[in-house]
């Protein structure tokens, strides 16, 4: 992706805008995977 | 055009050389960014400033700037060595470096390949544009002035005394200008040839061709090639960089690659850190649940020996009771006997003292009288 | 203990009130004279010192003495040391109202603070680092605030939204600490980008971890210097679980801050051998950098050891003390005192005496705000209807 970008600001504008997306995804995504894997608990004892 | 004088058509001296390689960014991917092509830059040769200031008037006039208190013509200004200011985008030192003549050297915003200002800005409020110039937009600036404490050459200046519009102030290399084929105002009036607007690459082949056709004239470093990535303002001198006012310890890493370690490493622990905290948690749950599990199950052992032994107990004692109570009921019996036993024989024995009574009174003469 | 009382009636006009007061009323007015006639009407900023002390101190310090809320409510429920919980209510209030007057001394420095949102709507600078802290300090202030909220609630007698509120207590806080974490360090990452102006031995790629740990140390240290202070100024609205417990978690504070000290001692003296800058120890410079080594970070962690092998209380609070002036020390270090090192003393920063008087004044509505909550909701106790909120 060189040729794209001329400049080394240019890559990281575009690359950690796209990151603190996954982030902001992730974040939700893996809150949401918690509480299906944790479902199911027995938490009888809470 | 008055392009011509100062301009890229430079024939025989830049052919020779070929272009220049200026210092490549990379990032931490390991690409190497080498700027836009075919950006324009100005070259400033330090030994040719005369400190005539027309630069400064220039600048003041094309931007429309407010008229300082001392004209540009007094030379006494120069007295104090000055900075860009929120109204003056250039400006011209003086410097007496020892045992020389004195020497004049122009600053301004350098253009950097690889802005300060622009990595920093939360807003992006700054753009390294493709013709060359690094511009700001007053219209998206929050104030922050982060961009003021990471420029390198301190060019930024701030409208302090504005309440409601204050902007940050600096060079834009007369990029309206350059759209209309205009050269910038400071190169266009400098009567010395001390500026010369070309292509960032071809000034570099001019700058070391100087150096290389006068080598006993000049430093031999073209100051704005590698320092902070490389600018797309370039020096020359005929004394050291630090004796006219220029910083020589400045890296030659690109700010971007500067903070790019620390930025990286927040998406990690964005991704890291709540499996391992969840973790924690996880397991200082589980501790607590089997920490009471077992606490439950001690309790019911517990309980159950307790009941069990106060069971026993029970037993033996109502067992106790039981023999306790036979035998009692034994002695009972055996006493109500030998006291049935005693009483009979008392009675018996009771009988007999009085048989025995009757017996012996017959036998002792009475008074004569006859029973 | 069960009974919740008002302040005693000492009367409004007491020494604390009426200092108070003055600061208050000066802040007021210099705060219309900020808004109305500029920065340059009432700080000394400058072009070559564009940040003062209401970035130094208000925003730097700030937020590292607010960090006893992620520090404790991590401890408590991460971490599972249940003896901590009576202090996590009032760590938490100074955290959320640490942030917040972070955020208000902000709107103060900022050029055009009604613009504040706009690295949010207008353009994402994701290269900087300051786009970071801005995003973190924004959502940690939510997290706070909703953490804090079940204390308001449960005084509002707002039992569903109370019980709402309470459920994300674990969720908060693991998504506190990855927060904290990140702008704790990205504020000390923030001067990455100067290398040329910030001084050598204060300037180093570990800067990040360094102000992440210190952050560390100063939350811990916060929590006792807090709770000292409440101890004596609120103590009447302290229940029995957090008497208690008081100074089973001054001693435990304390064992930890005296060994993250130590720890943070060490990457120091890394920082300084990876770059070899062991002959700049003999400079003026280098001599501060030893003071600010020794004097707020050694002595501070040996005084806290100290405390806790002999259970001597006060050394605790004085170790308390030193340990939060070496963060206030550091910040400034490196965002004023250590920054710009290169220029001649007429052109260094010096804060204007209006500069002082509202950062003081920040402080002052801290401690005010602090005091009328916790004068009102279960901060130090827990609210009757509530007995079980374990």
């Amino acid at each position: 992706m060189a040729h794209e970008f001329y400049t080394l600001y240019d890559h990281m504008l575009h690359s950690e805008t796209i990151v603190y997306m996954i982030m902001g995804i992730s974040l939700v995504a893996i809150t949401l995977y918690w509480f299906f894997i944790t479902a199911r608990d027995d938490n009888a004892d809470e | 055009m008055s392009l011509s004088r100062r301009s890229f058509l430079f024939g025989l001296g830049a052919a020779g050389t070929g272009l220049a390689a200026g210092k490549k960014a990379s990032a931490a991917t390991g690409k190497e960014f080498k700027g836009y092509p075919d950006s324009y830059g100005v070259l400033h040769d330090i030994s040719r400033c005369v400190g005539c200031r027309e630069c400064e008037k220039a600048c003041n006039s094309v931007n429309d700037l407010p008229a300082p208190e001392q004209p540009f013509t007094d030379k006494s200004v120069l007295d104090e060595k000055r900075r860009t200011a929120k109204d003056t985008f250039t400006v011209v030192n003086r410097f007496e470096p020892k045992g020389k003549k004195p020497h004049f050297a122009k600053i301004q915003c350098n253009h950097c390949q690889e802005p300060a200002c622009a990595s920093v800005c939360f807003v992006r409020a700054f753009k390294k544009s493709p013709e060359g110039p690094v511009l700001y937009n007053p219209d998206i600036c929050v104030g922050c002035r982060y961009c003021m404490v990471a420029c390198p050459f301190d060019v930024p200046a701030y409208e302090y005394d504005k309440a409601f519009t204050p902007r940050v102030r600096k060079c834009n290399l007369c990029a309206p200008r350059l759209a209309e084929g205009k050269l910038p105002g400071c190169v266009e009036a400098c009567p010395k040839e001390a500026l010369v607007f070309g292509k960032r690459e071809e000034l570099l082949a001019i700058a070391k061709e100087r150096i290389r056709k006068h080598p006993n004239r000049y430093v031999n470093h073209v100051y704005g090639e590698k320092e902070m990535g490389g600018t797309s303002w370039l020096y020359l001198s005929d004394v050291p960089f630090d004796e006219v006012g220029m910083r020589t310890d400045l890296v030659s890493t690109p700010a971007p690659a500067l903070t790019a370690g620390a930025l990286g490493v927040v998406p990690m622990v964005v991704g890291l850190w709540p499996v391992f905290l969840t973790g924690m948690y996880g397991m200082t749950k589980r501790r607590e649940k089997v920490a009471a599990q077992e606490q439950k199950a001690a309790v019911t052992v517990a309980v159950q020996e307790t009941e069990a032994k106060a069971a026993a107990e029970l037993e033996t004692r109502l067992a106790k009771a039981d023999a306790d109570k036979k035998k009692a009921l034994e002695k009972a019996e055996k006493e109500k006997e030998a006291a049935i036993a005693k009483a009979l024989e008392e009675a018996a024995a009771e009988k007999a003292p009085s048989e025995e009574d009757e017996a012996t009174t017959g036998d002792e003469p009475a008074n004569g009288e006859d029973k | 203990m069960e009974e919740q009382t008002m302040a005693p009636e000492k009367g409004l006009m007491t020494p604390f009130n009426m200092i108070a007061s003055v600061i208050v009323v000066a802040g007021i007015i210099i705060t219309i004279l900020r808004f109305t006639k500029g920065l340059g009407a009432v700080t000394n900023l400058s072009d070559n010192s564009p940040w003062g002390i209401w970035i130094g101190f208000d925003l730097m310090v700030g937020v590292a003495l607010a960090a006893g809320g992620y520090v404790t409510s991590s401890a408590c429920y991460l971490f599972g040391m249940k003896r901590y919980h009576a202090a996590v209510r009032p760590a938490i209030l100074t955290g959320f109202l640490g942030y917040f007057f972070v955020v208000i001394a902000l709107l103060y420095d900022l050029g055009r603070p009604w613009r504040l949102p706009y690295p949010f709507l207008m353009g994402w600078g994701t290269t900087s680092l300051l786009f970071e802290v801005a995003f973190c300090v924004a959502l940690y202030l939510t997290v706070l605030f909703l953490e804090f909220s079940p204390a308001a609630l449960e005084w509002l007698g707002l039992k569903k939204a109370r019980n709402l509120a309470y459920k994300l207590t674990i969720l908060l806080t693991i998504f506190g600490v990855v927060l904290s974490t990140l702008h704790q360090s990205s504020l000390g990452a923030l001067f990455l980008a100067a290398p040329s102006k910030l001084h050598p031995l204060w300037y180093t790629p570990y800067l990040p971890v360094y102000f992440f740990v210190s952050s560390v140390i100063a939350g811990l240290s916060m929590v006792i210097f807090e709770g000292s202070i409440s101890h004596k100024a609120l103590h009447h609205r302290m229940g029995k679980e957090y008497l208690d417990n008081h100074d089973g978690l001054t001693l435990g504070f304390a064992k930890a801050a005296s060994m993250v000290l130590a720890g943070y001692f060490t990457i120091k003296w890394v920082g300084v051998a990876a770059a070899g800058h062991w002959s700049l120890l003999t400079t003026n410079y280098g001599l501060w950098f030893l003071v600010e080594m020794f004097g707020f970070i050694a002595l501070p962690s040996v005084l806290y050891a100290v405390g806790v092998r002999e259970k001597k209380y006060g050394v605790i609070k004085i170790a308390s003390v030193i340990a939060v002036l070496g963060i206030i020390v550091n910040r400034l270090n490196v965002s004023l005192i250590c920054f710009n090192w290169h220029l001649p003393s007429s052109e260094r920063y010096f804060p204007s005496w209006m500069e002082i008087v509202i950062s003081v004044f920040m402080v002052t509505l801290i401690v005010l705000a602090f005091r009328f909550i916790a004068n009102r909701m279960p901060i130090f106790d827990t609210h009757p209807d509530y007995r079980d909120n374990h």
